[in-house]
């Protein structure tokens, strides 16, 4: 959306931080909530410009949460110390604002890091930022055995290290250096992701069916309702004729009853 | 429609069939419902297990 967006200047060297961008909504409300980081938040360009707000609080939307905890611990600290130090919500933005956010157990066609010895452990950029890189750059061998560079998977791919579960595994895998333990829990988990797809698959197709069929056997319903009642009325719609014999009859009948 | 005698005075409106499809319509809402309630079992299942 083109409008005026609003970002924090590197503590350190003063250069937009153009990755992280929040709309005027949003800063009003940090400035209100969090008074001492008044004026911490400048305009992301003089003319308005085509941006996203990182604000945007959803249930899935962990970067936000994270967002909104580094600005509380910085305004504390502010209040606490009279100083406004930025750095490391400037170190989070640099570290993550630039690659999109996990995509969890959703299919996604982005690019993605592989390992070609184990190539169903597909891990997005965020959760290799994260987990792997560390341990790479730490010199682990498991993690010099990923591709250095995020590839294209045709089908997509899902993240197979967002969770504690397989981040717990990894660290495992990590510690003794086993591969095969890290190519069965994978195995694992690829297998049952997909029995379970299937199944949602098959449920959500069978759950759309019905509610069709329920609307249409409504509206079926509606209609026979409204002949039976169209029926109801041309079988008494001599009540009204101008014939007064059959009028003052039928009025006899009816005192009768 | 002529008058006689045998003319019933309040003829009786078949509703029978309306009422059949709907509650046919009823049962399939259940059963859709039930299929939804099977996705979120598997979805929690899904995240308490395997997350």
């Amino acid at each position: 959306m083109t409008r005026m967006w609003y970002t924090i200047p590197h503590p350190d060297t003063g250069v937009l931080q153009r990755d992280f961008t929040i709309c005027s909504w949003c800063l009003a409300n940090i400035e209100t909530i969090f008074t001492p980081l008044r004026g911490t938040f400048v305009p992301a360009s003089p003319t308005p410009c085509p941006a996203t707000c990182d604000l945007v609080w959803t249930s899935e939307n962990k970067r936000c949460a994270a967002y909104v905890e580094l600005l509380s611990d910085t305004a504390a600290a502010t209040a606490d110390t009279g100083l406004r130090d930025l750095r490391k919500l400037a170190a989070y933005v640099e570290r993550f604002a630039r690659i999109p956010e996990c995509p969890r157990d959703v299919v996604v066609k982005r690019p993605c890091y592989t390992m070609p010895n184990v190539p169903e452990f597909t891990v997005c950029e965020e959760c290799y930022g994260e987990t792997v890189k560390p341990d790479r750059q730490r010199g682990a061998q498991l993690a010099a055995q990923f591709n250095a560079t995020p590839t294209h998977l045709p089908d997509g791919f899902t993240c197979q290290l967002y969770s504690d579960r397989m981040r717990r595994v990894w660290q495992q895998a990590i510690a003794n250096n086993d591969l095969a333990f890290l190519r069965l829990r994978v195995a694992e988990r690829r297998t049952k992701e997909k029995e379970i797809g299937a199944k949602m698959e098959a449920l959500r197709a069978r759950n759309e069916m019905l509610r069709a069929q329920a609307y249409s056997y409504s509206q079926m319903s509606m209609i026979q309702w409204q002949h039976a009642f169209s029926l109801n009325c041309i079988a008494n719609s001599d009540l009204y004729s101008t014939t007064t014999t059959h009028v003052s009859i039928k009025f006899s009948k009816v005192y009768a009853i | 429609m002529q008058y006689n005698d045998n003319t019933p005075w309040v003829p009786q409106i078949d509703y029978s069939q309306a009422d059949a499809l709907r509650s046919q319509s009823f049962q399939m809402d259940m059963q859709a419902a039930q299929a939804a309630d099977e996705m979120r079992w598997l979805e929690s299942e899904w995240k308490r297990i395997w997350e």
